[in-house]
């Protein structure tokens, strides 16, 4: 579908890392992940929903019901101490992990 | 931590789940409608933007399921709908579930009530405090019977013992009269106590205190006593205002010290005392006179012991400690103490040797209750099986529309589990009145004795757990068919190979439940008109319009004075108009015990080889025989009032055994190595302690001469033979036993033919029990054939279709449906005919007046079976008669 597929597990942290910049609705999110991927990632917009849900259940997010920049009513997420601290973890082992594959493919 | 946070989450999540739902559709609708407002700002049409946003939002409904399924775990919400599916297909056909709802009710209420009895009487902590440290002291001489009495100077060794914090001697079986502020004295039995008692034993108290250790032991203090939760709720009326007032206990004034909590009644395996009084109190409550052998003599043992270990102190350090002791007395009084050993148990427990066999019995008991219950659950399954024929077209269609065959066995079993639970649930209130009954259960004798079961919380845990795993036994099957992917052709094959197979593990099941039925029916039918005779029965005495009433002069008096109130109770009574005759008794004939004692003739005691006859003995005031309508045979009864000789009246078998072919009048006797007395009479023989005993031999003293020597522990019987109704001379008699001594208590007040009915137990039982048992099999029974031929026209309905398709009348059809049905009936009934006819044999011992192989009985039992078979065969063969051909054809 032209579209490229994510790593499992990646949605989470990047949503996590796109609300360290501000709190944001799901639109604003799925928008952000699109435009600073330079429309590489294109995730299907719906299933930012799932993953929001989960990352709400562990606590790492906070939703609150407010208004859009064109006033219409949205969920806004906000990163919490825990989502922060999750954030860190999984960059770190992120970081180590696609290092790796570097390294195997000859890359690095 | 974390998880936890979570799991509060998840919870709180999923009780507002409709709402989090809404809002995550609303969400996901502010999020397409934003999307649309960028794209028509970019210049889209209004009807573009919003069919391009939902496009690339992707498929909304699949996303929000998975979405809810992060804070729903799927499983709650797929049981939540079967739950709900189950219950709709229940209530469409509610005739349906009655079938396994009873069965598995009858099982699971069998299983629960034997394990709620197991659990009572194995299990049940004492209700006091820290129940695992409190040890019943028992003697058990070398080569003898546990469960022996300790002396009074022994129990004072144990005492000193250093593994125990306190050590309480009790004797448990007290009667005694109480009266309450000018009421009528009435009997109840309780304990005599150490002072130490409550100190020892550790009861909750509900109001005011024990016994004062310091005080209460030594004679002559104020005398107090202890009520029971249960004798101050039903004689007292729950008077708050108790604790300190006094009330009379036979002749006695005792101040009240304190009510035990409820649930207490003393620390004896189903022996219950509902009062407490100081041992100190002992010589004025009960016959013996002043304190005297009793409570120094180590021969005379009579007491309870019970101790309390000190924390830490474990039961082996304990038992050395007494084995210790128990040799110390061994040394030091050779002539009572030789041999003599002790033990301890758990308090409230049962000896270990006697627990063994009762694990063991109700192990079987269950054991057999698990297989009355699997049986039913082999017959629910056949009839579940022969529905899920039925069903295959719903499940094909389900199945075809993409549900998950996990899922649709899920669903299922959800259903039958579901019946099962409606079957714990009537199966625990089966259990309860099961219970009940037994708490009511009569002994015909008196004894302080409490059946009364509670059934707890482990009881139901049990029977729920049962339930839920009986629901997936008969279910898994019947969902594993009904669910088969490749049904249609898989039923095909099984229609066409269903014939011909007779030995199949079905029809084995059913033909072995006609047969097992067949046997109980018999035997209770057997018992049942066994007690049906009993009318007629030839006990050698007449019960008719006699009214017996018991009372215990000996709680009053001391051991001389008793014979002058019996003799005026006696006198009275027989002065009432409308009496025929009456007469004094120590033990009423047929109370299932009696007094036992031993008997030689005179010229024997000189032999060496001194053989003693084993005899009951009664002490019976003059009119005894006139009363109950014994026959004398030689010689003459006791003359009225009182007898100063020394004599006897023997039963036939007394004389025959005592006086071989010789006449008996004018010999004597000696009775329990006691004194020798002369033989003035010879009564015909009459049943003396059960129905179906051999002929006893029996010994009568007179009452009024020998009073001690019979042991009265029950007390004394009044019998009085009456013009009419028995019931209209009550008031007569008690007031005749008043006029003699007012604080006495009247008891048992009762016509010999209600004392006979109970004296009838265990027949009566038994009759009750198999047919119960039977009942409860002709149920599963009818089940199990009702079962096997739905199953069967259900696999046959092909088969059916063809034959009437040819021109098969309805009545043939239903012929051959029923044929099948009564072949598998008369099998059953044919094998338990045989297999009764050789078990009534065996109970013939316990069975009067009627023959083991009473025409009646077997011929009556095989015809209500065939109607109750054949019943259970037309169901099914309607519904045969009634398919319609042309559909049956097309079905598949």
């Amino acid at each position: 579908m032209g579209k490229t597929e994510l790593l499992p597990g990646t949605l989470d942290m990047m949503v996590l890392r796109t609300l360290t910049r501000e709190p944001m609705h799901g639109y604003a999110i799925a928008q952000w992940l699109k435009q600073s991927s330079e429309d590489v990632l294109q995730v299907e917009e719906g299933s930012l929903y799932p993953a929001l849900q989960r990352l709400e259940l562990n606590g790492w997010i906070d939703g609150e019901w407010g208004l859009s920049a064109n006033n219409r009513r949205a969920r806004i997420y906000t990163l919490t101490a825990a989502g922060r601290k999750q954030l860190a973890n999984e960059t770190a082992r992120y970081r180590q992990m696609s290092g790796a594959i570097a390294r195997v493919m000859g890359l690095a | 931590m974390m998880s936890f946070e979570r799991l509060k989450r998840r919870l709180r999540y999923w009780a507002q789940r409709s709402d989090r739902a809404r809002l995550l559709r609303e969400e996901m609708d502010a999020h397409m409608a934003l999307k649309a407002d960028d794209l028509e700002e970019n210049g889209m049409s209004a009807n573009d933007a919003r069919f391009e946003a939902r496009r690339e939002f992707g498929n909304a409904a699949r996303l929000q399921e998975e979405a809810r399924g992060t804070w729903i775990a799927r499983w709650m919400t797929d049981l939540a709908q079967d739950t709900g599916y189950a219950w709709r297909s229940i209530r469409k056909r509610p005739g349906f579930a009655l079938a396994p709802v009873v069965s598995s009710a009858l099982g699971i209420g069998a299983c629960s009530l034997i394990f709620g009895i197991a659990s009572f009487a194995l299990l049940r902590p004492l209700p006091v405090n820290a129940p695992s440290r409190l040890l019943s002291i028992s003697v058990q001489n070398k080569g003898g019977q546990p469960g022996g009495t300790l002396s009074y100077p022994d129990y004072g060794d144990l005492k000193q013992m250093q593994s125990f914090e306190g050590v309480t001697a009790f004797f448990p079986l007290m009667p005694a009269a109480l009266a309450v502020r000018g009421g009528q004295p009435q009997r109840y039995w309780g304990s005599l106590a150490s002072a130490n008692y409550f100190d020892v034993v550790q009861p909750p108290f509900l109001l005011g205190r024990g016994f004062d250790a310091s005080k209460d032991d030594k004679p002559g203090e104020a005398p107090v006593i202890v009520l029971s939760h249960h004798l101050w709720r039903s004689r007292f009326g729950a008077d708050r205002s108790i604790v300190g007032q006094t009330i009379a206990l036979n002749h006695r004034k005792v101040t009240v010290a304190g009510v035990t909590a409820a649930g207490f009644r003393g620390t004896e395996v189903a022996l219950i005392a509902d009062f407490w009084v100081p041992l100190s109190l002992r010589s004025e409550l009960t016959i013996g006179g002043p304190d005297g052998a009793e409570f120094v003599d180590r021969n005379s043992q009579w007491l309870f012991a019970t101790g309390r270990l000190r924390e830490g102190v474990s039961t082996s350090t304990a038992t050395s400690e007494i084995g210790v002791i128990a040799r110390r007395l061994e040394a030091a009084y050779p002539a009572s103490n030789k041999d003599r050993g002790f033990y301890t148990v758990g308090a409230g427990q049962i000896h270990p040797a006697v627990r063994q066999g009762m694990v063991l019995f109700f192990a079987l008991l269950l054991a057999v209750c698990a297989l009355l219950l699997l049986t039913a659950c082999a017959n629910v399954a056949n009839l579940l099986l022969a529905r899920a024929s039925t069903r295959h077209k719903e499940m094909a269609t389900r199945l075809a529309i993409g549900a998950g065959r996990g899922r649709l066995i899920r669903q299922v079993l959800t259903e039958s589990v579901m019946l099962a639970i409606a079957g714990g649930v009537l199966g625990l209130l089966f259990a309860s009145i099961g219970a009940n009954s037994l708490g009511r259960f009569q002994l015909p004798f008196l004894l302080p004795v409490d059946f009364t079961v509670s059934l707890d919380y482990r009881v139901m845990v049990f029977s729920m757990l049962l339930s839920v795993a009986t629901g997936m036994i008969f279910g898994l099957a019947p969902a594993l068919e009904s669910t088969r992917r490749d049904l249609v052709s898989g039923l095909k094959d099984a229609r066409l190979s269903v014939r011909g197979r007779w030995f199949s593990l079905r029809n084995v099941l059913v033909v072995s439940q006609v047969a097992i039925c067949m046997v109980l029916l018999v035997c209770s039918g057997l018992f049942l008109r066994s007690l049906g005779t009993r009318e007629s029965m030839d006990l050698g005495l007449k019960h008719r319009n006699i009214l017996l009433a018991g009372f215990d002069p000996s709680a009053n008096h001391d051991a001389a004075d008793p014979t002058t109130v019996l003799d005026e109770a006696l006198r009275n009574a027989v002065a009432i108009p409308g009496v025929q005759s009456a007469a004094l008794t120590t033990s009423v004939p047929l109370s299932l015990l009696g007094v036992q004692g031993t008997a030689i003739a005179e010229e024997r005691l000189a032999q060496k080889d001194k053989e003693q006859v084993g005899t009951d003995i009664y002490g019976v005031s003059a009119g005894f025989f006139d009363t109950l309508g014994i026959r004398m045979i030689a010689g003459e009864d006791f003359r009225a009032g009182r007898v100063q000789d020394d004599v006897v009246i023997l039963n036939a078998i007394a004389a025959e055994k005592l006086f071989p072919k010789q006449s008996a009048i004018g010999r004597r006797i000696q009775f329990d190595d006691k004194r020798l007395v002369k033989v003035i009479g010879i009564a015909a023989t009459s049943k003396s302690r059960t129905v179906g005993e051999d002929p006893q031999a029996v010994l009568y003293l007179p009452i009024l001469r020998n009073f001690k020597d019979t042991h009265p522990l029950m007390g004394v019987t009044l019998m009085v033979r009456t013009a009419g109704s028995p019931l209209s001379y009550v008031q007569p008699v008690t007031a005749a036993i008043r006029a003699a001594d007012p604080t006495l208590a009247i008891f048992d007040v009762r016509p010999f033919a209600e004392h006979l009915h109970n004296a009838l137990l265990l027949p009566r039982a038994a009759a009750f029990l198999l047919g119960l048992a039977g009942l409860m099999g002709l149920l599963i029974a009818s089940v199990g054939i009702y079962g096997v031929i739905s199953f069967t026209v259900a696999r046959q309905t092909k088969e059916i279709g063809i034959r009437m398709a040819l021109g098969a009348r309805r009545s043939q059809v239903v012929a051959m449906v029923l044929q099948r049905g009564l072949i598998l009936t008369a099998v059953g009934t044919g094998m338990g005919l045989g297999m009764a006819l050789a078990l009534s044999r065996m109970v013939s011992s316990m069975l009067y007046g009627v023959s083991p192989t009473d025409p009646l009985t077997f011929i009556a039992v095989p015809l209500i079976l065939l109607v109750i078979a054949l019943t259970a065969c037309l169901v099914p063969a309607r519904r045969a008669a009634t398919l319609d051909p042309t559909g049956t054809l097309r079905a598949d």
